[in-house]
């Protein structure tokens, strides 16, 4: 039987560094990041003792995701109203409808005049 | 609000006018032309004398036409009454309110800049917000970018804009999938969905910037006359900060008045439309100003390039009048930062406008419309004519230099054919063409000192003038440039070769030198040798034409000079080239100034990559863009599936360099791909894969 070899350190900073580029994207405000993340990597740790070919960035994003799914993103000071019009990055397809680019159509005719 | 109709006999007095404009044109031209025929050695016998003659007449005329306009403009303004203006009766309350006219702004946009268009926007929204009549407004960006990275970004920036401004729901974003027709079809497509909600709309330019009070007044004055349809502004030249653009701007601003004032007063009804910076009444325009596509291939056939003429000649063959609210302030439009992207602009609006002459002819159109159709192309035919000219003259003078008079020629005559030469007379007419050419700006400086306080806003009365004489010098300096690469458009578009419809580029960026060798070296060498070959067989023509070809030969520096923004800045330190709009800057144009000048700080400005790259990997941007495109899953074939599948591999494996615009607008456009590959680059364990994609440091 093949014995996975130990994950090295790197790798799992490496998993961290992913996972907190994410949530600055997100644009939390520090502490609920480091919470996430901190939650994030607990979760792809314990994944990995089940899983042992999994790798430990991977584990760790999909990890972050199923926390972002699970519960609304945490209000934050900063967040305006844009981030909350704009859907959490998960669940998109529900949530669509939220933005208005544009308004309900009301057609009209445009035809092209003659030139003779 | 006062709904009355114009009640002045606009259209006899434009007859009048009109004729009179004739009959000036034609008269200065044949005494100008019979003088040249004059001059010349044979006095127009000769087959080439003769084509040199009625060539020098019809551009005599041509020029003729803008210096009696502008006289017809200096007499307007100096009277200081205009019964015919169409912003009389408008400077009460400005409100809107109880009129129930409601307006689109649109703003048509094709790979522009994102953050200087959404700078634009604030500006223009935040002045109207301050006049309190916002709520009768609606602002659309329409979008005909095909660039993934500018797509993206104008998304970002709208996004950004709605949220600072508190105005989603107000401010709204369409992106066109089929650039049918470009922007007259980008504009037509809007009035099909959205035009039934709107009385007017009002059309900018990607750099335009309006105030708010001109905004609701161009309503207000809309209301007043509801036979107009077409309500076009004078727009200001602002923000350049390039020399040739600062020269353009200080023309722009103390001579267009005049010239603007006397369009004005020879159409009045018949007038204009420039394509942005006016208004439009909707139902009429949705009626009569669909542009049909001409028979034949581009460049001469095709839909119709230039657009705005033929919306406005056909709102006329509609009975809606178009007018030029030459008095209008707060309509600001920036100008081409290089000598360059000046004639890459020339180039298009020649092939449009070269098509407008086979438009003239068209039925149902008034005579009104079919001059402006024709002074259009002869503002580039022009320059193929002035070449023709130069080269009939100098095949004159060689001709002349190796020809050995005949005295006597053959058949009876009292008196031998002596070849006179009159150079006394010659000045003369030079002379002439020089105040036909420039009086008219001498005029318009005048005009700002006789105004209380005008000339210090342009440096005062010393520093106006030498603006003015510089501005002269210049233009002098590249109208050879700026003719033979106008010929060069023309003779191109007769052709048959059609030009691309590229983006502007509007940053104040210089010319390099390699490309301005690559543009100007042809002219360059066409000039020297033309000048030795005159220098050695005809002194005395050599120097007589010495101002054209020595610009020529020194056009390569002359266009990168005049292309940095440092010698403009070092003129406007002297307080040289100034406009009013630089001493005292208005509100609008400074929210422009500060918007620009501060980084750009949004949502998705943590990630430092293209618009492309954003969408993929910002989880905000890729959530903004998903919910935008609002395309739902569709059924495809094995074949295109397995060919997305493909793309998803290579994107993923070889990262954004290796996708091509195509390539990434079909990733763009399906939302299953962008969710997939957005997943994929943010828990791959490949460390280069993830440097590719931003999501990892280098």
């Amino acid at each position: 039987m093949n014995r996975v070899p130990p994950i090295r350190e790197e790798v799992w900073h490496e998993a961290q560094q992913r996972v907190l580029a994410y949530l600055q994207c997100l644009r939390l405000p520090s502490p609920e990041n480091l919470e996430l993340a901190l939650k994030a990597l607990k979760q792809a740790r314990a994944g990995l003792d089940h899983s042992p070919e999994a790798h430990p960035v991977t584990e760790s994003w999909r990890a972050l995701h199923r926390l972002l799914a699970e519960e609304p993103l945490p209000d934050a000071q900063d967040r305006g109203p844009l981030e909350r019009k704009i859907p959490s990055p998960v669940g998109i397809q529900g949530l669509c409808g939220e933005i208005q680019p544009m308004p309900a159509l009301n057609r009209g005719s445009m035809v092209p005049g003659k030139l003779r | 609000m006062n709904l009355q109709s114009l009640d002045t006999p606009w259209q006899h007095a434009a007859k009048l006018r009109r004729i009179l404009l004739l009959a000036l044109i034609l008269i200065t031209s044949v005494i100008a032309s019979s003088h040249m025929a004059d001059i010349l050695p044979h006095r127009g016998s000769t087959r080439i004398e003769l084509a040199i003659v009625i060539v020098f007449a019809t551009l005599f005329a041509w020029i003729s036409i803008g210096f009696w306009e502008a006289m017809a403009g200096l007499y307007t303004l100096a009277r200081r009454v205009d019964r015919f203006s169409i912003t009389l009766g408008i400077e009460g309350d400005l409100s809107l309110d109880g009129s129930g006219a409601r307006t689109a702004i649109l703003i048509p946009v094709a790979n522009e800049e994102a953050e200087r268009v959404f700078a634009g926007i604030k500006a223009t929204y935040q002045s109207l917000e301050k006049t309190g009549q916002i709520e009768h407004f609606d602002f659309f960006v329409l979008s005909d970018s095909s660039d993934p990275d500018h797509w993206v970004e104008e998304e970002i920036a709208w996004a950004e804009t709605c949220r600072s401004l508190h105005a989603f729901n107000r401010i709204f974003y369409r992106r066109r999938r089929v650039n049918l027709k470009r922007k007259s079809g980008n504009i037509a497509d809007f009035c099909r969905r959205w035009g039934k909600n709107y009385r007017y709309m009002i059309v900018l330019d990607a750099d335009s910037v309006m105030a708010g009070h001109t905004l609701v007044r161009m309503v207000q004055a809309m209301e007043r006359h509801p036979k107009v349809g077409i309500l076009q502004t004078a727009p200001l030249a602002v923000n350049r900060e390039t020399l040739i653009a600062r020269t353009q701007q200080f023309a722009n601003h103390v001579y267009s008045s005049m010239f603007a004032a006397g369009l004005h007063f020879i159409q009045l009804g018949d007038s204009h439309f420039w394509g942005h910076n006016a208004i439009l009444r909707v139902a009429p325009f949705m009626e009569h100003c669909g542009l049909p596509e001409l028979p034949g291939k581009p460049p001469r056939g095709g839909f119709i390039m230039s657009h705005d003429f033929v919306e406005a000649a056909f709102m006329r063959r509609g009975g809606w009048e178009v007018w030029l609210a030459y008095d209008l302030g707060g309509s600001y439009e920036e100008v081409p930062p290089t000598l360059l992207e000046e004639l890459k602009r020339d180039r298009r609006w020649c092939q449009g406008n070269l098509q407008h002459i086979r438009i003239a002819f068209a039925k149902g159109l008034l005579s009104a419309h079919r001059a402006l159709f024709l002074h259009g192309a002869m503002s580039y035919g022009s320059s193929l004519l002035w070449f023709v000219f130069i080269t009939l003259s100098t095949v004159a003078a060689i001709t002349e230099a190796f020809r050995t008079p005949v005295y006597f020629p053959q058949g009876r005559a009292l008196f031998p054919d002596w070849p006179v030469w009159h150079p006394q007379w010659a000045l003369t007419l030079l002379g002439t063409t020089a105040v036909i050419l420039f009086m008219p700006k001498l005029f318009s400086v005048l005009l700002v000192l006789l105004k209380k306080g005008q000339a210090a806003q342009y440096g005062g009365r010393v520093r106006l003038f030498l603006s003015m004489v510089i501005e002269v010098f210049l233009s002098a300096l590249f109208a050879p440039v700026r003719m033979l690469f106008h010929s060069k458009f023309v003779f191109i578009t007769l052709l048959g070769r059609q030009v691309g419809w590229g983006p502007q580029q509007r940053s104040d960026l210089g010319t390099p030198w390699l490309e301005a060798l690559r543009f100007h070296g042809f002219g360059t060498l066409l000039a020297i040798v033309w000048a030795a070959a005159l220098f050695v067989i005809n002194r005395s023509f050599f120097w007589w034409n010495s101002p054209i070809f020595i610009p020529l030969i020194l056009s390569i520096p002359l266009s990168v000079w005049s292309s940095r923004a440092s010698v403009g800045r070092s003129f406007r330190r002297l307080g040289l080239l100034l406009i009013p709009e630089e001493v005292n800057q208005p509100p609008e144009l400074q929210s422009l100034e500060r918007s620009l000048a501060s980084e750009p700080q949004n949502f998705a400005s943590s990630l430092q990559a293209g618009g492309f790259v954003k969408a993929v990997v910002h989880p905000l941007v890729n959530a903004l863009h998903l919910a935008l495109l609002r395309n739902k899953p569709r059924n495809i074939t094995q074949a295109i599936a397995s060919g997305r599948s493909g793309l998803l591999e290579k994107a993923l494996s070889q990262g954004p360099p290796a996708l091509s615009p195509k390539e990434k607008r079909i990733i763009l456009y399906d939302p299953l791909m962008l969710r997939e590959l957005h997943q994929r680059v943010w828990e791959t364990p490949d460390d280069r894969i993830a440097r590719l994609w931003r999501v990892a440091k280098d």
